[in-house]
């Protein structure tokens, strides 16, 4: 592990995402990438069937990996490498919404919260495709076409639980009443966001976004027998992430994903 | 739970082989966990699980592994492919061999083996 600089501009105290838009857009979904992956590997050997802890390691590794694309982009705009952006900065300059941060739950939770967040990616990855910003629109592919198949994966499970015994629908409505409680986060309006916007980089705001998810959240939780719940969204609920205020579930989080880097500042593998 | 024998083709023209089994409740269930548990690497060109007397093909196999450029997910993926040359060249430069080492293993290494 090699440090380019030994100050990194995005590592300094006093450093915030809103000093660049650009760059505190692409740490918004690095952020949310990393912190999702990171809490679905916690299922690695304890999930409920072997099938399902394959599947949702294969789903961290995804989302991980994503991240490792989104810092790539975050490293040629700062001149930082990607490890010092992912595990070198202070809890309050990451910019992830507070949701993805939450401890795993109940494997109801990680489902209701997979889905909605993933419908969230896909619509943000699908809008990010018309950005002027070509650094942006390059590595869009690859991830879209996971993404796809993460939400076959949620609606899977979630349409079978909806159809199933009661105890298991009541499990899921209970985890999607909090998750929805939370998901006004992921559409908090970025720093800079109408220069982002006016740009063509985001080709569109996090209300159009908003708008859009909750029109397939809406479909969705129809076929899951639920469709009552898409009022249990809450636009102001789970704000301040992207403006690095975080919640306690993050500082234990952030204090195990950053542990070996913080401990050996410099260390080369 | 049923049990469902996980089917690939390694190349284009090749019959269908058993990589292995899933149990899923259902047809709908097997096809995903084929696909995450034998075909993310791109094993192959095509994956598919027999039900009953039917292969049924998974969909997306084909979309999201032999297709898609995975090579972020390794050690060779950028931006992590700079860093593995790098230990590769001091590697190397020390004319030292690193013998199957994992986490927690002892490694033996030394000049010239």
């Amino acid at each position: 592990m090699t440090r380019l600089t030994p100050t990194p501009a995005a590592t300094r105290p006093g450093w915030t995402a809103a000093d660049d838009p650009r760059l505190a857009l692409v740490l918004s979904i690095a952020d949310d990438e990393l912190m999702i992956g990171h809490r679905h590997a916690h299922w690695t050997g304890v999930a409920p069937t072997l099938e399902a802890d394959l599947t949702f390691s294969s789903l961290a590794q995804d989302e991980i990996g994503h991240a490792v694309l989104w810092y790539g982009v975050a490293e040629e705009m700062t001149g930082e490498d990607a490890d010092t952006l992912a595990f070198g900065r202070q809890p309050s300059q990451y910019r992830h919404a507070v949701l993805v941060e939450h401890e795993p739950g109940g494997w109801a939770y990680s489902l209701v919260r997979q889905h909605a967040y993933d419908l969230f990616d896909q619509v943000r990855l699908e809008a990010l495709g018309d950005s002027t910003d070509a650094s942006i629109t390059g590595i869009l592919d690859p991830i879209l076409r996971e993404e796809r198949i993460h939400r076959a994966h949620a609606r899977a499970w979630l349409e079978r639980v909806g159809a199933g015994p009661t105890d298991g629908m009541a499990r899921i409505q209970g985890a999607a009443r909090q998750v929805l409680a939370d998901a006004g986060g992921l559409f908090e309006r970025l720093p800079w966001e109408e220069e982002l916007v006016k740009s063509g980089v985001m080709p569109v705001g996090s209300e159009v976004l908003m708008d859009r998810w909750r029109r397939q959240m809406a479909e969705d939780y129809e076929r899951f027998g639920m469709p009552e719940l898409v009022e249990a969204i809450d636009p102001a609920g789970g704000l301040g992430g992207r403006h690095g205020t975080h919640t306690a579930a993050f500082t234990p989080m952030w204090e195990e994903m950053t542990q070996l880097f913080r401990d050996h500042p410099g260390a080369t593998w | 739970m049923t049990r469902f024998p996980v089917l690939q083709k390694r190349r284009e023209h090749d019959d269908w082989e058993t990589v292995g089994y899933v149990h899923a409740p259902d047809r709908g269930m097997a096809l995903g966990f084929a696909l995450h548990s034998f075909f993310r690497h791109g094993e192959g060109v095509d994956c598919a699980i027999r039900d009953g007397e039917e292969v049924v093909p998974v969909a997306d196999s084909r979309d999201v592994a032999g297709n898609t450029d995975k090579s972020y997910r390794t050690s060779a993926g950028y931006p992590l492919g700079p860093k593995r040359r790098r230990a590769e060249q001091r590697i190397a430069e020390l004319g030292v061999r690193v013998a199957g080492a994992r986490p927690g293993d002892a490694v033996t290494t030394g000049a010239g083996r």
